[in-house]
């Protein structure tokens, strides 16, 4: 029934943006109401261990079998067929002998994890890492695969993950968004804004853009902007033909928050830039992150603005590795050409950047309540993308494929979940994306049962009618 | 808290004895002794069915219990008896709910545990065997006597008055709530107020100061009705309500998901609706319109763009080799559809039943199917119409070109066969082997056949106007005694492929022995089909006797068959049969245009492989001047073409309910069909399970607009309401059902569906009575006392104070600055920069400049996941979703957009030129006084007060009048409507 109170003039829902946490805390609070649709009266809220999270998108599915699922039979196997009578049924239909890891396996760190020299600084930090092996998805599909990794839905139209936080935790900062996005800088995913769309939540919890520039975000500035003293004038004015309306017409609420919103304006003129300059980033930090080399510039940046809006007081910041599925060379990890050309060109992008993010959360304390997730919409065949033979591409593979996270309330070095031998299909604890939302959601102190939001006839949750928490890798 | 809320609300209507769910529990001061069979069907029956029946019940039931029926629940087990009457320690049920074993997972609550408990210590009686879900609604479920399902009943109006307030029937509805909780209604508002209310309401734009002025002066009932009439009667009325609609349709022009193609012709759906709304087409007119347009007035422009609702959603392209995901997708699309369709007009949540029976209205999965099976027809895609009014010089000239075209042809191809009999040609021609007794000396002869166009490969190879049929009557020496031809008409993407034209001619014999019968495609090597031959047949006219009758039912198949491009039929390739002779590359295909019925179908020829054995010079100069005349008009068709988005139909096929929703687990077959749940309305359409897509869709489209259907009336009453006073009776209003909100007022909205169902579902006229009732007119000031009983205005106390939709601030602010481009209808104005990254399409936001853009945003290019920022602040929603209610939020980022978004500056400026113009011509020097005023005025539609025009003249001194136009432009006074 929030709908219901959305519509209605005089709720105190419009002042949502402008309490810290209220809107957040007066909605768990109803939610740890009993009703009889959903199971929250019988599953009690988990306690947050995460304050906020930062969400990396592979786009394009990245190869399990290249990376961190380590398998010796593959090796043996190479050049043969993929044993056993199962017929894949492949995205393109071609399928072909089977291909081992291009990469060498190394068990890392304290924890022996495998990691390939695939990426070689994540490895340094592998005893931070939990890897999940045995991911499944519904979709062969990039676009209906990549709406599910972020929506829990294959197709346009429902609330991204971020939204979802967005809606069920609030904001701390008042001054700057609650989930923010930061693509690739060769280009945005297909579907654009429709990946980090709110739906049917309201436009306030969808994903902000940020840009780089004068204009971080749309409309910050005026493209005119005026001197100091006039802007001042002008909101004065504003403010005072607002006061005396209000006391016109009495309580409103929706009249009260937009007097707030624009007291904000000046605020967000201030909080905005300061977040992204890094003026003040020590070089080291700076060279750390990878900002003095071409090919890591781009997302060190991005990794760098992502812990800065996190400080800031930024709830989830969404960071995208490859854009576009077509183009030449592809902007993302969809190798069906070549898929050690590809992966080690994408690789090379993002390994020390994302490596560097991580040493640096923890060494400021904050790895302790931050949630960091690295997912691909799917991975890749063990077997190449070829008619029989044994080619040099990788098909898309829903089937069982691996992502990680890292930090907050996690088992820290360990891998949950097994792939078959050759790492096409999950066999053991497959993990499917509700599952994912709603460990995601458990870690940030949601139960993801209760986290619902009437539209059209539905309670509508994350994990559909889905999902179960990961329990085994929760610290 | 969704059902936390709504009880509350409930508790609230039981109080006021309003609600509609208090009629069934009237009396109860004294109810009525229950049965035991009551007891179970109430209490029981909804535990066991919601609970326990997923998996015990049906065919296999889980450990071979059955709980559905009373003689398998009863039944002993090898553990013990299941349900011993009075005995709860034997009752092994008992033992199983009781220790949490069962329902696995989910155990049932201490509540639900004491009903059963009480059930079997009290003699565990059982009521309607086998057990039915869906008989009588629940604390957890709908069933059919679910309020919203039910016919349409006249209530009596209320007998509470006030003369001195009410001033229609809606008055007295809307009384009598306030009233008994003691809450006053609200006096009217302000004239002023009033008239901006009813301007933004009904037309999206503000209403010209000097109308507020007048109104002002005479605030008379005559003059509000007078005001009323003019606004929807107005073009700008169906700009704003056809707004509304589209919302509910999820009307989007371009695909989604990865490659997001632009849709560059969907526009005519949007205009479609805007012109059904001025010219208040009735709403059941309307609703078929929009199910089977394309099929109650086919091949129009008009029917081609209504059924634009059915495919302006999301359309995915990308769907891989593997035909399990094309047929998964498929079903998500048709998900989606029947979906809209449901909620649209009926406000059901159908979709919900397709992987199991439905959780919380009485819908089964069976239902499901057949519902989408009546939608099984709808493809995605473009169709092409000749320019709707085409100039009469066009037309003549077309028919002027195919007339010489074909007189050209029928003689050269009649040249040419008669040199030679036995053409070497791809074309197919049939000869009777056997000659015909139908030649005798001075008798005459009637012959008459059927055909129709006909294809079955690809749309280039589709019947065209000039495609046809010759039949000859041919003796022994190749004399042709007669020869006619006939055209199928054009294929028009399968619409017309099952309907024959009759075609006769007669001939008198010669007496010169038995003739042949022959038939040939003409052209020939069109590269086209010329049109399916049905029930050829010969009468020797003075004696009526029949001398020859076929009608190609006997064509016999030799390959497998295959299937017609657009209605999906059987095409035998290489069909035989021994009366005829055939000849040509192609030979002989027979098409199944219904259920075992066989047609002759005509191949063209390949193009350029004309006779080339007999060609003189005269004949290819002929050949050449035909092969010129094609391409003038191919010319002037493609120049008058226009291309719609729209439903391109298919033949549906036998649909199969599928398992959980597994497309790889197909079980029965249904028949499409319609809810058995909406009482009144046979769900059956009378079609069989292989009807066609015309059938279907038909059915469906009459179905639902029926008058006895009671939530198809109650829907749009209830939408028309929620926009006039920002909420509706029922708050939720694309769901009437279980999940859905309860109405405020059920009486009221069965009364104002059924004079909509009077009115002849006239949509002005509901408006109208809306409009004119005290209860809209009320002053939207905030009371407290009254606000402290009925905070959220369920009662409407008073009228709903309400933000301004994005569409209509944009429109307001061009208006005011004096920049609206009011031309309407055709493509839209696009506010995107489109980045194509192929295949895929990226929509970059921009800002452009020009009248051309300066269009009502209705007119607005509505592509899938890109608004500007001011249009996405202000909670205009993306297309991808059905939106039949809009949020209304506040955000920093809403400040943001409207303070400094380059629009809002240079209307601004717009704005200010407007004044300082307008002034220029009435005065010499014009002060900033005068230009306050005047921008208060236009602005916010009243004076300033003094204390605000002395602040906003010093600050035009300081600042300029720009910034004071930007500052009014964001002003709350200017965003609220009271």
């Amino acid at each position: 029934m929030l709908t219901e109170k959305s519509n209605l003039l005089g709720r105190r829902d419009f002042l949502d943006f402008s309490l810290v946490g209220l809107g957040g805390a007066a909605l768990l609070s109803l939610l740890q109401q009993p009703t009889q649709a959903s199971a929250a009266a019988r599953s009690p809220h988990p306690i947050a261990k995460a304050k906020r999270a930062i969400h990396i998108c592979l786009v394009g599915g990245f190869s399990q079998v290249d990376s961190f699922d380590y398998k010796p039979e593959l090796e043996k196997l190479h050049g043969k067929a993929l044993p056993g009578s199962m017929k894949p049924q492949t995205f393109f239909g071609g399928v072909g002998l089977l291909r081992k890891g291009e990469w060498k396996f190394q068990q890392r760190g304290k924890s022996g994890l495998w990691v390939s020299d695939l990426f070689p600084h994540l490895a340094d930090v592998a005893d931070e890492l939990t890897v999940i092996r045995s991911m499944v998805a519904d979709s062969a599909n990039h676009m209906p695969a990549m709406f599910q990794e972020n929506s829990g839905f294959q197709s346009n139209g429902f609330p991204s993950l971020g939204s979802w936080l967005s809606y069920g935790l609030g904001n701390v900062s008042e001054s700057l968004p609650t989930f923010v996005v930061l693509p690739d800088a060769r280009s945005l995913p297909n579907g654009g804004a429709s990946n980090w769309s709110s739906g049917f939540l309201p436009a306030t919890h969808q994903g902000v853009l940020f840009a780089s520039g004068p204009q971080p975000i749309r409309n910050l500035f005026a493209g005119k902007q005026l001197p100091e003293k006039t802007e001042a004038d002008a909101m004065g004015l504003l403010s005072s033909i607002n006061q005396s309306h209000l006391a016109s017409r009495g309580d409103n609420d929706l009249l009260k928050a937009r007097i707030r919103a624009y007291e904000l304006v000046a605020k967000m003129q201030g909080s905005v830039p300061d977040a992204v300059d890094f003026s003040k980033e020590p070089a080291s930090v700076k060279t750390a992150y990878g900002f003095d080399q071409q090919v890591t510039v781009d997302c060190a940046q991005r990794c760098l603005l992502a812990r800065r809006l996190l400080e800031r007081g930024v709830r989830f910041v969404q960071l995208f590795s490859g854009g576009a599925f077509g183009g030449k060379p592809r902007h993302g990890w969809d190798g069906h050409e070549d898929n050690h050309e590809n992966h080690s060109r994408e690789a090379a992008m993002i390994d020390k950047p994302i490596a560097a993010l991580l040493a640096d959360l923890k060494q400021r304390g904050m790895l302790e309540d931050t949630l960091i997730l690295c997912t691909s919409e799917f991975g890749r065949t063990p077997f190449t993308q070829s008619n029989g033979t044994l080619g040099l591409g990788r098909d898309h593979n829903p089937e069982g494929f691996t992502c990680w996270m890292a930090g907050a309330g996690l088992r820290k070095g360990v891998a949950y979940g097994e792939t078959d031998p050759v790492g096409w299909r999950a066999v053991e604890n497959p993990v499917t994306w509700p599952d994912f939302h709603a460990t995601v959601l458990h870690l940030l102190g949601i139960n993801h049962e209760a986290l619902t939001y009437y539209h059209n006839g539905i309670d509508r949750r994350l994990t559909n009618v889905h999902g179960h928490v990961v329990k085994e890798i929760l610290a | 808290m969704t059902q936390l809320t709504r009880a509350l609300l409930y508790v609230v209507a039981v109080i006021t004895g309003l609600c509609a769910a208090t009629e069934s529990a009237r009396g109860q001061t004294s109810p009525p002794a229950k049965t035991g069979a009551e007891t179970f069907d109430q209490t029981i029956a909804p535990i066991l069915a919601a609970q326990c029946l997923t998996c015990h019940s049906g065919p296999s039931p889980k450990g071979k219990l059955d709980l559905s029926q009373k003689a398998t629940a009863f039944r002993a087990s090898k553990d013990g008896a299941v349900i011993v009457a009075g005995d709860l320690e034997k009752s092994l049920l008992w033992e199983q709910i009781d220790s949490d074993e069962m329902p696995p997972k989910h155990p049932l609550s201490a509540a639900e545990k004491k009903t059963i408990r009480d059930w079997i210590v009290s003699g565990a009686e059982w009521g309607s065997d086998p057990i039915d879900p869906f008989r009588v609604s629940s604390s957890r479920r709908a069933g059919y006597d679910w309020w919203s399902l039910q016919p349409l009943k006249q209530p009596s109006v209320p007998m509470v008055d006030d003369p001195s307030w009410s001033r229609n029937e809606i008055d007295r509805f809307i009384l009598t709530a306030p009233k008994k909780q003691g809450i006053s209604p609200s006096p009217p508002a302000s004239p002023r107020t009033l008239v901006r209310r009813l301007y933004i309401d009904l037309i999206g734009l503000p209403p010209p100061v000097e109308v507020m002025d007048h109104f002002e002066k005479n605030p008379t009932t005559a003059a509000w009705e007078k005001l009323v009439d003019d606004l929807l009667a107005s073009k700008e009325y169906g700009e704003r309500w056809a707004r509304h609609w589209l919302d509910v349709v999820r009307f989007g022009e371009s695909d989604g998901y990865e490659y997001n193609s632009p849709r560059e012709n969907a526009w005519h759906y949007r205009d479609w609706v805007i012109r059904a709304f001025n010219d208040d087409m009735p709403y059941d007119e309307f609703t078929r319109m929009q199910i089977a347009g394309d099929v109650i007035k086919p091949n129009t422009l008009e029917g081609a763009a209504a059924v634009g609702l059915l495919v302006a959603g999301t359309h995915n392209k990308v769907l891989g080799v593997n035909a399990a995901m094309k047929l998964a997708a498929r079903h998500d699309e048709l998900e989606e559809v029947a979906g809209t369709v449901a909620q649209t007009f009926l406000g059901l949540t159908v979709h919900c039943a397709r992987c199991h029976d439905h959780k919380f209205e009485p819908i089964t999965t069976g239902e499901y199917y057949s519902f989408i099976a009546a939608l099984d027809g709808v493809n995605h895609g473009e169709t092409k119409f000749r320019a709707p009014s085409p100039s009469q010089d066009v037309s003549k000239q077309r028919e002027a070109l195919i007339s010489h075209r074909t007189e050209l042809h029928k003689q050269l191809v009649e040249q040419m066969l008669a040199q030679n009999e036995t053409i070497s040609t791809t074309a197919n021609q049939l000869r009777t082997n056997d000659p015909i007794d139908a030649n005798d000396k001075g008798k005459t002869y009637r012959v008459s056949l059927k055909l129709a166009p006909s294809t079955w490969a690809s749309a280039a190879q589709a019947t065209g106007d000039q495609d046809g049929v010759t039949i000859q009557i041919v003796e022994k020496d190749g004399t042709v005694l007669a020869s006619h031809s006939y055209r199928a008409g054009a294929w028009n993407g399968g619409k017309a492929a099952a309907t024959f034209q009759s075609q006769t001619f007669e001939y008198t014999g010669d007496g010169k022995g038995p003739a042949h019968i022959r038939l040939l495609p003409f052209p020939l090597h069109s590269g086209r089909f010329g049109g399916a031959v049905d029930d050829l047949e010969i009468v020797e006219i003075a004696s009526k006797k029949t001398v020859f009758a076929e009608t190609f039912d006997e064509l016999k198949q030799r390959n497998t068959p295959g299937k017609q491009a657009d209605t999906g039929r059987r095409v035998f390739f290489g069909a035989v049969s021994d009366r005829w002779g055939s000849t040509g590359t192609n030979t002989v295909h027979a098409v199944e245009h219904a259920d075992g019925n066989l047609a002759l179908q005509l191949f063209g020829g390949e193009p350029g492989g004309l006779l080339v054995k007999a060609q003189s010079p005269e004949q290819k100069k002929q050949q050449a001047e035909i092969d010129a005349l094609d391409r003038q008009l191919s010319a002037l068709n493609s120049a008058s073409e226009v291309a719609v988005y729209s439903v391109v139909a298919r033949n549906p096929g036998i649909m199969r309910v599928l398992l959980r929703g597994e497309v790889t687990q197909p079980a029965e077959e249904v028949t499409p069909g319609g809810i058995t749940a909406i009482s009144n309305v046979s769900p059956s359409f009378g079609i069989d399970k292989a009807a066609s897509d015309e059938q279907r869709r038909k059915s469906l489209a009459n179905w639902i607009s029926h008058r006895d259907n009671g939530p198809f009336h109650r829907v749009m009453v209830n939408r028309i309401w929620q926009q006039h006073f920002g909420q509706g009776i029922v708050t939720s209003p694309s769901d009437l059902g279980f999940s859905g909100g309860r109405p405020s007022h059920p009486h009221l909205l069965d009364w104002l569906a059924i004079r909509f169902r009077e009115d002849g579902y006239s949509i002005k006229k509901m408006h109208k009575r809306i409009v004119t009732s005290m209860a809209y007119q009320q002053s939207s000031q905030l009371r407290p006392q009254a606000a402290a009983i009925d905070g959220g205005n369920r009662f409407l106390w008073r009228q709903n104070p309400r933000r301004i939709e994005g569409e209509a601030l944009r429109d307001s602010i061009l208006d005011i600055a004096g920049q609206l481009n009011r031309i309407p209808f055709g493509p839209g104005y696009r506010d995107v920069k489109i980045v194509e990254v192929p295949p895929a399409f990226y929509y970059m936001p921009i800002d452009p400049i020009g009248s051309e853009f300066n269009r009502r945003t209705i007119y607005r290019w509505n592509i899938r996941g890109q608004r500007s920022a001011l249009l996405d602040t202000f909670d205009c929603p993306d297309p991808s979703t059905r939106t039949p209610t809009r949020m209304v939020t506040t955000t920093p980022s809403q400040a943001l957009s409207q303070w400094n978004d380059s629009f809002i500056l240079r209307m601004s400026e717009k704005l200010s030129e407007r004044i300082i113009s307008e002034l220029r011509g009435q005065e010499k020097a014009p002060g900033p006084q005068q230009q306050v005023i005047r921008a208060w005025r236009l602005v916010l539609g009243r004076s300033p007060t003094a204390e605000e025009s002395a602040k906003s003249v010093r600050f035009v001194e300081e600042h300029g009048l720009p910034l004071l136009c930007r500052v009014l432009f964001n002003s709350n006074e200017f965003v609220l409507i009271d």
